[in-house]
């Protein structure tokens, strides 16, 4: 027989993982050194924050503030400087992100030290006619970790801190409640008799609409100094009487937001300037809103393709030429 | 950290300054060389003014003077105490923040060297922390060359920092201020940033595919033309324009192929779904399902489960692939009782089922109720039928109980019931005014169960009535791992060992075991050395792993890929893999493009009288004499002319079987002493049995006539002094440990080197009986006290008299039970005298000297296996290997020999009765002859009726057979 050997993996490559980790922007010292040890998790957390952010440009594409921020881009995406509800919303949905990348990744083998939840295998309920079975997500292994590596972020003790690390939190265990339980019957008699079931992760749109209702509702808090340290050490919310908490799922803000009108250094916005609007909605989309009365410019386009194709015999097509006229506007 | 760094220098100010600060003795230097970079510090504390800049310097101190010079900081202690002979606290403290635990971060800010946080930091988990810590080692050693020269000493700490990698300006700006004054600094930071790992940054070409389209060509001329890390990272964050982000494909690449040296291999390896359903995808028919198939084996999503569910998992095109996959779901299990529901199927020993269980049971009920409403669902297609519970209630009930309890055919698994029958009760029962236009009771079975051929479908007249065989079978068979009594994670095994405590003994054990695969419910035993396919198209390649104590698959090995689409040509036709065939009268398996036939001599068709009257049934022809010889492989063959026949040089084989050899002999255990292959026959000549006159004997005897003057029981005893010897003095101690070899790429020893083991572990039972008699614990037990093992087990009754047998192997064994206990069936009670016949056709032979046991069972049909004179009761299984495959796997696994008796321990647990059991051997024509009988001295009808439905179990049982390491170089042909 022919006998092919595969080639070994090469030990010598063009970058290690301790100058790559080194130059990755936005990272803090304890991040760094967990890329540097764990290389092939670093990728599976860029993911992670990469979903969080397409869900975040999702789910804000109409808004004035789409999810951008002046200033570098970081594995996070650009910051907002202002503690405000959309820097609330960044937090929480890269970190639920990254727990979802982890998560997804244990169960599809492609990450070491991790696979599927060994809590949920091997129990048969011979009553009830079902068991635990194939993979289930591990999301417990994802939380940990996307809590081990995002929380790591926050080196500054300020109010601020309180902040992200509250919404990241709160983002995660939205993920956590919405864990999908999924069965599935044996045997071609049409009696689901023996079922197997495993539990598996939502649809990240599913995490992003969430949050984006909580977005909606997200409570502003202050913080709480203890007496002893003179750090803040907890946060209430600000318009409550008496020192009431907020829950575990809500997003909390510490400033008002700007209104993501002009492009603004201090407070990170980047304006609406340019930005594709809606002519006819009086909705956050519309031009109206969207460029802040600064009036927009409308844009002509045609469009031209062929149409009508028609095969004659033998051997040629003919197609018409159909047009179609468009108006795009933008933000002055 | 640059923070920590800031907090330790403030709090050493504090700390410094909360003290009157007094003027330095000079004769506190006078314990520093003359010369000396701590010297010249130390004068300089003497003379300066300034507060800020004595404060500089104290801190510095450490970097000049060295820790060990106790008597010169004691004196400074002394006068200034605010001097700590620990720069910063200590080099690594820099680093602490790294740590990723926090209880590591603790103890690191807490320590005062490496060697204090060593037990709370994990090497394998901080490997940044250690790395910095290092660095930071290496860079107090090299930056304290600068001496007193300020700027060079910033300059060179500059390179150590820790979160930065050197820059080459930062190299030449060590160079530019530091060469004046030492050459030894320079050195050494050259020896630092050398020692950074070289890299072939062309290797990583493949990684520019993936970098933006407008960085992709300046990618590849950054790889090809710059050589240190440092450029090649400048380079491609100017020439892409972005810093490296790890959601980017080109720095994931660069990423992923750094290999991680803390990481062991076998926490590096990612987590396998499905292993033993991986196997199973090779059986896909169509390119659809096997895709699909790898798939749901590597990746759990409801998508393609759901997909593979309506496309492949009922496709009757996909027979195989579907067996495959009930096999690690729900294997065939020999036996059905206690069902309340479907008792029919009840008191079943001797066929196979799926699915025998209470809830399969309660499913059957279930499913008539359900079809009573009229109509049938089923995963692609609802049948439409008249009142099930008037027409024809019978035969409906054997459908849903077949369809639930799964009774698996005996040659094909399948668990399809017949077409006929089928197409009967549609046809009678089906309403065919509800029928979909074209619907046929015919088209209809044609998609449910298109077999109708008795040799591979389920007649459903077997379940109309219940079991001929009654209720009395329990005591002639009992099946203890059905239903399973192990926990899970651990495997049932028939327990065969016996226990010493006899009123508290199991009929099985419970092993631990490893799963194959993270969503995999298929356990392979502990210490097993197991197949993993890695790839399977076009190319099949697998990995070899063993199932460790932490319950996972790990140390993967990677085996040589093989070309599954070649084909083997015989004769002018193309084979294809994995097909068996018969050229002439051999067997013949085609596997990726190899050939592996059986070696028997064949009685060419068109023989004469004189032909027939040469033709002796044995390899090349050679005459039925039986003149025993060992060869090197550790099989006895009966004589010269076979040995040579099957290939073994005349330096390979020396006269007189293999097990009255005596390997120990040349005290291959003794320390130092590398055993040379030959050691195995070096002492063997007193053994020789065979023609005095042949030269070669005589030489054998000359050369150890000292040892032949000895009688046996005098060996025996210089043998036991020796071992006893040994013990004390520290030795290992040499044990005969006859073994037969099927992989030659070491030698085959033929003995084990035991060591003394101060204690045997306590929880191990494993009976044996030594040569006196007498019980033992385990064999380490016995050897401990210093005794020769008889056979494995219990001792028993009918073997405590010596009474000689000879073995299907050609070895004569003082006792049944030490032959049984060598996995060796008995040919006839008597010391070995004749050989018998290997092919089919045999002559007369030597074998008419010899007396067969009779053989008494009513409804056996008696055979014989090849070589041996008498038939018996029992399933005879001969099977092809490849000796290229065994030294493949003798290689990976440390070149261990792959062994006959490895073979069988691998085969055994499948036989699930107790009343039978595996046997085997290596055929003289180097067949690997399974042989599965009953164990019983008077084996019943349905014993042996058992031992053939074990047979096809063993055939059939794709994954056990693919899955074992060993076992997977077997070829199975049907011919049982």
């Amino acid at each position: 027989a022919k006998i092919y050997f595969r080639k070994a993996l090469s030990s010598v490559v063009a970058l290690g993982a301790n100058i790559i980790c080194n130059k990755i922007p936005g990272l803090a010292p304890r991040q760094r050194a967990l890329c540097q040890s764990r290389p092939d998790a670093i990728i599976i957390i860029g993911e992670g924050a990469q979903l969080g952010i397409n869900e975040c440009q999702y789910q804000f594409r109409y808004g004035r503030w789409n999810c951008s921020a002046l200033g570098e881009r970081t594995v996070f995406g650009q910051e907002l400087r202002v503690g405000s509800r959309e820097a609330a919303f960044t937090y929480a949905i890269t970190a639920a992100g990254v727990a979802h990348a982890v998560t997804a990744a244990c169960s599809q083998g492609n990450l070491s030290q991790c696979g599927c939840d060994q809590d949920k295998q091997g129990y048969h309920d011979q009553e009830e006619g079902w068991k635990w079975g194939g993979c289930s997500a591990d999301v417990k292994y994802g939380v940990e970790f996307s809590r081990r590596f995002m929380d790591a972020r926050e080196i500054k003790k300020n109010a601020r801190r309180l902040m992200n690390l509250h919404n990241n939190e709160a983002g995660r265990k939205i993920l956590e409640e919405r864990m999908k339980l999924e069965c599935k019957c044996h045997g071609v008699s049409g009696s689901c008799t023996t079922k197997t079931c495993w539990i598996t992760l939502p649809n990240f749109r599913e995490i992003g609409n969430l949050l984006k209702e909580r977005y909606s509702d997200a409570v502003q808090v202050e913080p709480v100094r203890a007496t002893r340290l003179r750090q803040p050490s907890f946060l209430r919310l600000k318009q409550a009487r008496g020192y009431q908490k907020p829950t575990d799922t809500d997003l909390v803000y510490l400033e008002r937001s700007p209104n993501y009108c002009e492009e603004d250094r201090a407070t990170g916005s980047t304006g609406t300037r340019g930005r594709l609007c809606n002519g006819t909605s009086s909705l956050a989309d519309g031009c109206n809103v969207m460029c802040c009365g600064r009036g927009h410019n409308t844009h002509h386009y045609t469009r031209v393709w062929q149409c009508n194709c028609k095969f004659h015999w033998c051997c040629f097509v003919k197609c018409n030429t159909c047009s179609e006229k468009s108006e795009v506007f933008t933000c002055k | 950290m640059r923070l920590c760094f800031q907090i330790t220098s403030f709090l050493l100010a504090v700390n410094f300054y909360s003290r009157p600060v007094r003027a330095q003795d000079p004769s506190c230097c006078h314990h520093a060389a003359e010369f000396s970079p701590c010297r010249e510090a130390c004068d300089q504390l003497t003379t300066i003014k300034s507060e800020s800049r004595l404060k500089h310097l104290l801190q510095r101190l450490p970097g000049y003077c060295s820790e060990s010079m106790n008597e010169l900081w004691m004196c400074i202690n002394s006068t200034l105490p605010g001097v700590s002979r620990k720069s910063e606290g200590w080099v690594g403290l820099g680093c602490c923040e790294l740590a990723i635990t926090t209880e590591c971060r603790k103890e690191c800010k807490q320590a005062s060297s490496k060697n204090d946080i060593t037990k709370v930091c994990k090497k394998t988990t901080e490997n940044s922390l250690y790395s910095c810590i290092t660095k930071n080692e290496m860079g107090s050693t090299c930056c304290s060359y600068a001496g007193r020269h300020t700027t060079c000493r910033e300059y060179c700490q500059a390179i150590f920092r820790t979160d930065s990698t050197p820059t080459v300006s930062q190299i030449s700006a060590v160079k530019d201020y530091c060469q004046t004054h030492s050459a030894q600094l320079i050195h050494c930071v050259n020896n630092f940033t050398k020692s950074y790992p070289i890299h072939s940054p062309v290797d990583s070409l493949y990684c520019c595919d993936r970098a933006a389209t407008h960085c992709q060509m300046a990618c590849r001329q950054i790889l090809r033309t710059m050589s240190t890390e440092h450029e090649i990272m400048e380079g491609l964050i100017k020439e892409c324009g972005s810093q490296p982000l790890p959601q980017e494909p080109m720095w994931q690449c660069f990423l992923s192929s750094v290999q991680t040296p803390s990481i062991t291999p076998e926490d590096n390896l990612p987590a396998k779904m499905d292993c033993a359903k991986l196997h199973c995808c090779s059986k896909a028919n169509t390119s659809l399902c096997r895709d699909m198939c790898l798939e749901i084996s590597s990746n759990w999503g409801s998508q393609t489960w759901q997909d593979f569910d309506q496309l492949c998992e009922y496709n009757p095109v996909e027979t195989e692939l579907i067996n495959c996959l009930a096999d690690v779901r729900e294997p065939c299990q020999l036996g059905c009782k206690d069902l309340t529901y479907c008792t029919n199927f009840n008191n079943r020993p001797t066929e196979l089922f799926r699915s025998c269980n209470i809830q399969s049971d309660q499913g059957a009920m279930n499913d008539i109720k359900l079809w009573s409403n009229g109509t049938i669902k089923m995963p692609f297609m609802n049948i439409p039928v008249l009142d099930i519970r008037k027409c024809q209630p019978h035969m409906w009930k054997a459908v849903a109980c077949s369809l639930q309890i799964k009774p698996c055919h005996s040659r094909s698994r399948g668990s399809v019931i017949c077409k006929s029958d089928c197409v009967d009760i549609l046809t009678q029962c089906g309403d065919t005014k509800r029928f979909h236009e074209g619907q046929t009771p015919e088209r209809i079975c044609e998609l449910l169960s298109p077999i109708d051929d008795p040799e591979h479908c389920i007649p459903l007249y077997k379940y109309l009535t219940p079991s001929s065989l009654g209720t009395n079978t329990v005591e002639e068979v009992i099946h203890p791992c059905n239903p399973n009594p192990c926990p899970s994670n651990h495997i049932c095994q028939v327990n065969r060992k016996g226990c010493l405590d006899e009123l508290n003994c199991q009929p099985y054990l419970c092993v631990p075991g490893c799963k194959m695969g993270e969503a995999s419910e298929f356990l392979v035993q502990q210490d097993a050395r197991i197949q993993v396919p890695t790839r399977t198209d076009p190319t099949v390649c697998f990995e070899v792993c063993s199932c460790g104590p932490s319950g996972r698959l790990e140390n993967c090995v990677e085996m040589p890929c093989m070309d599954t689409s070649k084909p083997c040509i015989v004769g002018g036709q193309r084979k294809s893999h994995g097909t068996s065939f018969k050229t002439d009268c051999h067997n013949c398996y085609c596997f990726a493009g190899e050939t592996v036939c059986s070696t028997k001599e064949c009685l060419s068709s068109g023989y004469t009288d004189d032909s027939h009257r040469h033709f002796t049934g044995l390899p090349c022809s050679c005459q039925d004499r039986f003149v025993p010889v060992c060869a090197s492989n550790g099989r006895t063959y009966p004589s010269a002319c076979v040995a040579r026949c099957m290939g073994f040089k005349d330096s390979q084989f020396v006269f007189g079987p293999c097990h009255l050899s005596k390997p120990c002999a040349s005290k291959p255990c003794q320390r130092n002493q590398r055993v040379t292959p030959g050691a195995l026959y070096s002492g063997e000549g007193e053994r020789a049995l065979g023609n005095p006159g042949n030269p070669r004997v005589q030489k054998l005897f000359t050369k150890t006539v000292t040892h032949r003057s000895n009688s046996q029981s005098m060996l025996t005893l210089t043998h036991d002094t020796l071992a006893r010897w040994s013990s004390h003095s520290g030795l290992e101690r040499c044990i005969p440990k006859y073994r037969v070899c099927l992989s030659d790429v070491s030698d085959c020893p033929q003995y084990e080197c035991i060591g003394h083991a101060a204690t045997c572990d306590k929880n191990s039972e494993d009976p044996a009986c030594d040569t006196e008699g007498m019980d033992h614990r385990s064999l380490c037990h016995l050897h401990q006290a210093g005794k020769t093992l008889a056979y494995m087990g219990r001792c028993q009754e009918a073997c405590r008299k010596p009474k000689q047998v000879c073995g299907h192997n050609g070895e004569t064994y003082n006792t049944v039970c030490g032959a049984y206990s060598d996995r060796v069936a008995v040919d006839y009670e008597a010391p070995c005298r004749a050989v018998g016949a290997v092919s089919d056709v045999a002559p007369d032979s030597a074998c008419s000297l010899v007396s067969c046991p009779s053989l008494s069972t009513p409804g056996c049909h008696p055979v014989t296996p090849p070589g041996a004179c008498c038939p018996i009761c029992a399933s005879i299984l001969q099977i092809l290997w490849s000796k290229e495959r065994m030294n493949t796997f003798s290689k990976l696994n440390k070149k261990q020999p792959v062994t006959v008796h490895d073979v069988l321990q691998i085969l055994r647990p499948h036989i699930s009765v107790p009343q039978c059991d595996v046997f085997g051997y290596l055929s003289i024509d180097h067949l690997l002859v399974v042989i599965i009988a009953p164990v019983d001295q008077q084996p019943t009808p349905l014993q042996v009726t058992n031992t053939i439905m074990h047979t096809y179990k063993i055939i059939v049982c794709y994954i056990c057979c693919c899955a074992h390491a060993c076992v997977a170089a077997l070829y199975f042909f049907e011919n049982v």
